[in-house]
């Protein structure tokens, strides 16, 4: 009983140091920040508070109203957006690492390092 | 016996010469004009009431030997009356009385010789009272007498007037009453009479004299010369007149009368049997004879001939009736020029004979024998009846001309800006009353006429119409009708040739024709008429500006009824079939070698919209058509094509085209036609397409842009020398079941394509589409929208199975940007993408909006040997005897925007094995690790792969999978291919709302 005691006491403290270890290693960011719309060059992509988004290029003479949907979520840096389909419901997922959010730029890069940086054009679509 | 004799003659002689001197003595001594004037002076002041004057008064003997004569001369009647132009009632130069004593004393008989008047004047006046100047006779004079006179009359002795001979005499008669005026100039007359037993047998005889007759102030004769002979016998107790033979010479009218008169005291009414004949009288000075009054009606008219009569008149004439007429006219060499018709007539004949008691349409009639008359280039001749003269007339006529048309211009007024030429015979019978004929009662009339056109043109403002040989009958009613309805007339046109044409507008033209139509009464505007029409055509031609048309034998019925629920719906049948037909609209141009056609249509002029007025049904066959057009550099070609159709279906029993490099058979139907013209449905068809080859290019091209607005398709309509994109039709609904044999799209090819081809409001669908091609066999279900010319939707799951890679890169060069390491591969394997992106209208891809997943699987490829596999090899330490093969491969990948997202998988060959996974972009730049899993080697190798093509860095690096690790099968494309799949299941089955 005493042993069953003390693995269960390393436990708890193993997934509490874990934790802490998480919190402590990666950035927050204020996700309200993300809300609104961000250019780069001829891409823009727009965030909501519900999590829904939409992005377009213009260089390739897409519009506002053509724009294709995702969701996101941002979980301390990590920003994933889920890109959806329009003529079905799949999804292409991609994930990528802020590295800067404030109320004018955004910068972020995926997991083989390509950097993409914004700049906010309305703070809220 | 000499001595005798010479002395019977010396006593005569004595006896005679002693009468004579007695006479003389008797007349020179005894009987002397003093003597004898006072006493017939004081006789006539005794008898007569005016005031008489007789110069000379004296007995002849020796000048009327051997009857005693009493000779007036300068006698004198005076009786003024008021209004009278003259006092005189008589003045005569001389009067001379011869009386047959002998006659008187031997059988107590009055027998005047001679009654003669000469140079006289005879003057009769009655005014509007009743007064006459002529009633001189002094009444109370004979008072005492009257007795006697009766009794004289009861025995009247008979009478004989052998002469009264009246010389250059005027006569005038003035009645103010009846507004008379009648006086006879120079005239010579004898008359004759003889009375026995109430008969007086009289002969007159009126030599040349001038007559004036007027009344109420109408002048109808005006000293007209006139001559008249008459035997008659005058049964005075009959009251009867017997007239053996009038002759009477009016002016140039010549005339014979014979009968009697009587009147009829019972009955009050003057019994007639008379027959008159008129001789051949010229037309011309005849109709000077027309009173002033009707004058105006013949001022405008020159008119000759020869007019000539016969006839009766039989029966009682009372006030309650008319004797009965039968008389017939006949005109010959007649002319007739009226200044308001341009026309002068002339060899003009007629007869004409009329029976009438001039009181009842039962019993009168006017036949017209014969008429005909010319003009300088036409003729015209009738015949016929015409009855009913006392009510409504009604003739009946057969009427028959030639007729030179060119000569009836003047006829058509300038403002028709008409001509018309040529000539025309015709036969028309014709039966109407005039009251049918001023309502237009047509349907009361009958009406039957042939007509033959030949070198005939009529302009019409701008409208021509031209036959140089035509036959026409018309029919009213229809005598031969041929639905229950259609009896009303009936037209039937039979032409060698007929053109029309309009200004700028249209050209016709029609040979051989035979036009036949039966109409119903089209007046009736409460109802549309009830129509039959038959045709038969060798060859009928038309066109206009931009369109034209040319059929071969054609033949036909057209049939026009209103329908039973709604008179103002028509419900009309058309079949219609011809050998040959060709045509153009601009330059598009048609011909086909035989079409035939049964429809039933109902139209209703209420509909504003075309589609609404006309409600189609019925069948179409059609063979051997080829039709070319301005767009298409070949011509499409319908072999047979066999139909049936209502308003909202399109039933294709059987097709065949061939387009260029298509040769397809089409069987099916459309629905939805009429709703989809009304906006209230899409047009909705399910067909079998069933081809041995097929240019697929060739057939979107077809029907790219249907149902787009012209915002939409600018862009295209544009570039004129792009065919552009294919924009999916819209608004239509079409599934083809699909079954090709060989098909081509651009340079690729395909065969043994099945599966179903939908084109649903503007999105393409292509549902498990089957196909092989040199490559591989694939399996291909797509989506394919288009919002916009430069913004195309594609959706694609797209399954090759046992692809040639190498030939798979070739078909597909976009493969080669999403695996460029297949280049490293040769032999067959499996490749699957399910991907959507958006295209712009040259189908380059908007790599912004690329997403999608796929994979590659194979076995035993042969590894191509290439420079960096060599350095990856190099740096796996790969054995220099491991064979140059891969014996399988798994990868799958995720695909976004430019990214190409390699998830981890497993390469084997021969003893090594190894996890690649990575990402390289559309820029063809690498950014890979290998990790060799499995090896001869005791070592754990990895490498990175960086750079662009012709620039790679192959690094050691640190293997990031160990040697248990084995890649989870992510069935990424598989769940994309279902998810598309599924999208594409809900868009065929749903019901797309309008």
């Amino acid at each position: 009983m005493k042993r069953i005691g003390s693995l269960f006491t390393l436990l708890i403290l193993s997934v509490v140091l874990l934790v802490s270890c998480d919190e402590m290693d990666d950035s927050a960011f204020d996700d309200a920040l993300l809300i609104g719309k961000w250019q780069s060059g001829t891409l823009f992509y727009t965030y909501e508070y519900d999590g829904s988004g939409a992005t377009w290029d213009e260089g390739d003479d897409v519009h506002e109203d053509e724009a294709q949907r995702f969701t996101w979520t941002l979980v301390n840096a990590e920003l994933t957006q889920i890109h959806i389909f329009e003529s079905s419901e799949s999804t292409v997922t991609k994930v990528y690492t802020l590295n800067t959010l404030t109320e004018t730029n955004l910068q972020y890069e995926d997991v083989f390092g390509k950097q993409f940086s914004f700049t906010k054009v309305t703070t809220s679509p | 016996m000499w001595r005798t004799v010479k002395i019977v003659i010396v006593a005569l002689t004595s006896l005679l010469v002693l009468i004579l001197l007695a006479a003389s003595l008797a007349l020179w001594l005894i009987f002397t004009p003093q003597r004898l004037t006072p006493i017939v002076q004081n006789q006539a002041d005794k008898y007569l009431s005016c005031q008489s004057h007789f110069g000379n008064v004296e007995l002849t003997f020796f000048r009327t030997f051997p009857q005693l004569g009493l000779k007036i001369s300068d006698c004198t009647l005076q009786n003024p009356m008021p209004g009278a132009s003259t006092d005189t009632l008589l003045s005569a130069q001389q009067m001379l009385l011869t009386v047959d004593v002998n006659a008187w004393r031997q059988k107590r008989e009055i027998r005047i010789n001679e009654l003669s008047l000469a140079h006289a004047s005879i003057n009769v006046f009655a005014d509007s009272l009743g007064n006459a100047n002529y009633l001189i006779y002094n009444s109370s004079a004979n008072t005492t007498t009257v007795n006697d006179t009766t009794s004289e009359q009861a025995s009247t002795p008979p009478l004989t007037i052998d002469n009264i001979d009246i010389k250059n005499t005027n006569i005038a008669y003035i009645n103010q009453s009846s507004k008379l005026d009648a006086r006879v100039q120079s005239l010579d007359a004898n008359l004759s009479a003889t009375m026995e037993q109430n008969t007086i047998r009289s002969a007159v005889h009126i030599h040349k004299s001038f007559v004036s007759l007027a009344q109420n102030c109408e002048n109808y004769l005006d000293n007209t010369p006139i001559e008249f002979q008459m035997l008659s016998d005058i049964a005075l107790d009959k009251q009867q007149i017997l007239i053996d033979n009038l002759q009477a010479v009016i002016d140039v009218l010549d005339m014979q009368l014979s009968g009697s008169l009587s009147y009829q005291a019972d009955s009050s009414s003057l019994y007639m049997n008379l027959s008159f004949v008129l001789n051949e009288t010229p037309v011309a000075p005849l109709l000077k004879l027309v009173p002033p009054s009707l004058q105006h009606y013949t001022k405008s008219i020159d008119a000759d001939g020869l007019l000539a009569s016969a006839g009766s008149i039989t029966g009682q004439f009372n006030p309650n009736e008319m004797p009965t007429v039968d008389l017939s006219i006949d005109l010959e060499n007649g002319t007739l020029t009226y200044h308001d018709f341009p026309l002068q007539l002339h060899d003009i004949f007629g007869r004409v004979t009329f029976k009438s008691d001039l009181r009842t349409d039962a019993s009168t009639i006017l036949n017209i024998d014969h008429f005909e008359a010319k003009t300088p280039l036409s003729e015209i001749s009738t015949s016929g009846t015409v009855t009913q003269l006392f009510s409504d007339m009604h003739l009946m006529l057969n009427t028959q001309a030639k007729l030179t048309l060119e000569e009836f211009k003047p006829f058509i007024p300038d403002s028709l800006k008409t001509e018309v030429n040529g000539k025309a015979e015709a036969q028309i019978e014709s039966q109407f009353t005039l009251s049918q004929l001023k309502n237009t009662d047509l349907e009361k009339m009958k009406l039957s006429a042939y007509i033959t056109l030949s070198h005939f043109d009529a302009v019409y403002d701008s409208l021509a119409l031209a036959s140089s040989h035509s036959n026409i009958h018309f029919a009213l009613p229809n005598p031969n009708r041929q639905t229950e309805n259609t009896g009303f007339a009936v037209l039937s046109i039979t032409s060698a040739d007929l053109s029309a044409s309009m200004i700028d507008k249209f050209e016709g033209q029609m040979q051989n024709s035979v036009v036949r139509v039966e109409i119903s009464d089209f007046r009736d505007t409460t109802r549309l008429p009830d129509v039959l029409c038959s045709f038969r055509i060798d060859s009928l031609t038309g066109s206009t500006d931009t369109l034209g048309i040319a059929l071969a034998h054609p033949l036909g019925q057209f049939k026009l009824n209103p329908m039973p629920y709604n008179t103002e719906i028509a419900d009309i049948e058309l079949r219609l079939s011809t050998a040959s037909t060709s045509g153009n609209m601009g330059k598009t141009l048609a011909r086909l070698a035989s079409m035939e056609l049964e429809t039933k249509l109902e139209y209703s002029s209420r509909e504003k919209e075309i589609w609404e007025q006309w409600q189609a049904r019925g069948s179409f066959h059609l063979e051997q058509a080829e039709l070319w057009s301005e767009g298409l550099d070949w011509p499409v070609e319908i072999p047979s094509i066999k139909l049936n159709f209502e308003p909202e279906a399109l039933a294709i029993e059987e097709s065949r085209f061939i387009l260029d490099e298509s040769d397809f058979q089409l069987s099916g139907e459309l629905n939805n036609i009429s709703s989809y013209f009304r906006n209230d449905s899409i047009l909705r068809g399910n067909f079998d397409f069933t081809s041995e080859t097929t240019n697929v290019s060739q057939l979107m091209n077809l029907t790219s842009g249907i149902g787009y607005n012209d915002e939409e398709t600018d862009t295209q309509a544009a570039d004129t020398t792009s065919t552009g994109p294919y924009m999916v039709p819209k608004g239509i609904d079409i599934a083809l079941n699909t079954r090709v044999e060989n098909a081509s799209f651009g340079t690729d090819s395909a065969s043994n394509i099945k599966g179903v081809v939908r084109i649903s409001d503007g999105i393409l669908l292509l549902d498990e589409m089957r196909l092989e091609t040199p490559a591989a066999r694939m399996q291909l279900t797509a989506m394919y929208r288009t919002p916009r010319k430069n913004h195309l939707f594609m959706g694609l799951d797209y399954h090759l199975l046992d692809v040639e890679i190498s030939e798979l890169l070739m078909m597909i060069p976009e493969v080669d940007s999403l695996m460029p390491m297949l280049r490293s591969f040769g032999g067959k394997g499996e490749f699957h993408i399910a991907a959507e992106t958006y295209l712009d209208s040259s189908y380059n891809l908007k790599m912004s909006t690329l997403r999608g997943a796929a994979s590659l699987a194979g076995q035993d490829l042969v590894l191509m040997d290439g420079e960096t596999f060599s350095e990856i090899a190099k740096t796996l330490r790969f054995s220099k005897k491991a064979e140059n093969k891969v014996d399988s491969l798994s990868a799958e990948f995720t695909i976004f925007r430019n990214e190409i997202d390699v998830y981890p998988f497993v390469v084997v060959m021969d003893r090594y094995k190894a996890i690649v996974t990575g990402r390289h972009n559309f820029d063809m730049s690498f950014d890979y690790h290998i990790s060799l899993i499995d090896s001869p080697l005791p070592l754990k190798l990895g490498v990175d792969v960086r750079g662009v093509i012709g620039d790679m860095a192959v690094r050691p690096a640190q293997p990031r999978y160990a040697e248990s690790y084995r890649p989870a099968n992510r069935f990424a494309v598989s769940n994309m291919q279902l998810e598309l799949r599924k999208s594409i299941r809900e868009t065929l089955t749903r019901e797309i709302e309008w």
